[in-house]
């Protein structure tokens, strides 16, 4: 018998089936918590934050309304979480201390090899909004016409920020400071 | 030049374009350096970010409730394990004791302050409908909610309490306490405790569990539902909210709070609410 689907899921769990929401978790568990620790760049963080996430969509699955899939409104979720945590760390931390406090915890980031804790590292240098667009696409494959239902943006602004996040995360990886594009400098003070 | 095609650069960059507006990007590249060497960092930035590795989420992330979707028993909520005694609360409805005061100033129905049950649970902060601080009720302070292992909640909030506003919030955490049990949180104080980690925990979150359970002697198991790190007539408190059975092997049958002074953790008030 082929697995149930997540509406079938949402269903069940609605229906007071208590292992329908376990199930979800299982199948989206390792997708958030990839998301969230792009996005946030400390494993504990990302744990807490997939955490966050099925916590809320726990509570709001009755207001679910199922016009759009389960896993564009887990991302939407799963994002605003990553910014409402990022906004709590730039309240507390100065970013220049954040970013010294992630290059001196090698630890943090074991499990990973050399350039995928440069990469990582770069890519908490891209804007957040632009991160987002880029962890989504580039890193777990969602088609923009998802990300743009997620994010609430249209698919050009989707697009647009793809193509700066990209540039700026080399950029970053260069060592360069600059964000985002010459395109959108340029159209910016035009 | 002010007429870059940004919207297609993306699709240009990972292949995806139709030949009419490939075709395009390449006659606007062949005129604009600044594109094309963006384009040159995109594919850069891109190949970078394709050879990212999955992570494994680590083990003890939410609920646990792979376990519990194999059939087996859930352990999936989990505590830094108390136990703590609280008879002096077995009694129905809702009772709030002010300053260890054991007589019963509010009952169920006469304390109005705070959200209503219906409205209480939930978190303002997931889908941009962030709840502001000054917000009555549950809300304002879940829309803080901070990361926490799953139980307990661990919320920071600038909200004060007044010992009638614990009725109320016993109300609306109540819902949430039943939906939690509904999804999967072990039925029983005995269960939920047979798995705990206490290293899980945060050390904000440990500091607040130690100091609420301070002074109570550790007769019964109660399960850490909620704490919440506000004031209580304006002094610094953990305002905690904990699961309880008429005994550790019974299903949760009430919802009590303590009220401790965050500095001297001593008890300044308690509540109960029958789920």
């Amino acid at each position: 018998m082929a697995d149930p689907s997540d509406e079938e899921l949402i269903r069940r769990h609605l229906a007071g089936d208590r292992s329908a929401f376990g199930a979800l978790v299982e199948r989206h568990q390792r997708r958030v918590y990839n998301l969230t620790y792009r996005m946030l760049g400390r494993p504990e963080d990302a744990a807490d934050a997939t955490q966050d996430t099925f916590v809320t969509c726990m509570r709001k699955l009755a207001g679910f309304r199922g016009t759009s899939a389960f896993t564009t409104w887990l991302h939407r979720v799963a994002v605003n979480i990553c910014y409402d945590a990022l906004r709590k760390r730039s309240r507390e931390i100065p970013v220049e201390e954040e970013e010294h406090a992630s290059e001196a915890a090698p630890g943090d980031l074991a499990e990973e090899s050399a350039t995928a804790v440069d990469v990582q590292r770069a890519l908490l240098r891209v804007p957040e909004e632009f991160r987002a667009v880029l962890v989504l696409h580039d890193v777990q494959g969602v088609p923009y016409q998802d990300i743009a239902e997620s994010l609430g943006a249209p698919v050009g602004t989707v697009k647009s920020r793809l193509h700066r996040g990209r540039v700026a995360l080399a950029r970053a990886l260069r060592g360069e400071h600059g964000r985002g594009s010459h395109t959108s400098k340029e159209r910016g003070t035009s | 030049m002010n007429d870059h095609p940004e919207e297609l650069l993306a699709g240009y960059t990972e292949g995806s374009l139709g030949a009419d507006e490939r075709a395009r990007v390449e006659a606007h590249l062949a005129t604009c350096e600044l594109c094309q060497e963006e384009v040159d960092l995109a594919a850069e930035g891109l190949t970078t970010l394709s050879s990212l590795p999955e992570l494994e989420p680590p083990r003890g992330i939410p609920f646990r409730v792979r376990r519990r979707a194999a059939g087996t028993p859930s352990r999936a909520w989990r505590f830094a394990g108390a136990a703590a005694a609280a008879a002096v609360l077995i009694g129905g409805g809702v009772f709030v004791f002010t300053n260890l005061d054991p007589a019963p100033l509010e009952g169920e129905g006469s304390a109005q302050q705070g959200a209503e049950p219906e409205s209480a649970p939930r978190t303002g902060s997931a889908e941009g409908g962030g709840a502001g601080e000054q917000e009555a009720g549950v809300e304002a302070a879940d829309a803080q909610l901070t990361a926490a292992p799953v139980l307990p909640i661990y919320v920071e909030s600038r909200r004060n309490y007044e010992s009638d506003d614990l009725a109320p919030l016993a109300r609306g955490l109540r819902d949430d306490a039943n939906d939690a049990v509904r999804s999967g949180l072990a039925p029983t104080a005995r269960s939920f405790f047979e798995d705990f980690d206490p290293s899980a925990y945060t050390p904000d979150v440990r500091r607040a569990v130690r100091c609420v359970l301070a002074d109570v002697p550790p007769q019964q198991l109660i399960v850490p539902y909620r704490i919440e790190a506000a004031s209580f007539e304006a002094a610094p408190a953990y305002v905690a909210t904990f699961l309880q059975g008429p005994t550790p092997d019974d299903p949760y049958d009430r919802l009590v709070m303590w009220v401790a002074h965050r500095e001297t953790c001593g008890l300044m008030s308690l509540a109960s609410q029958i789920l």
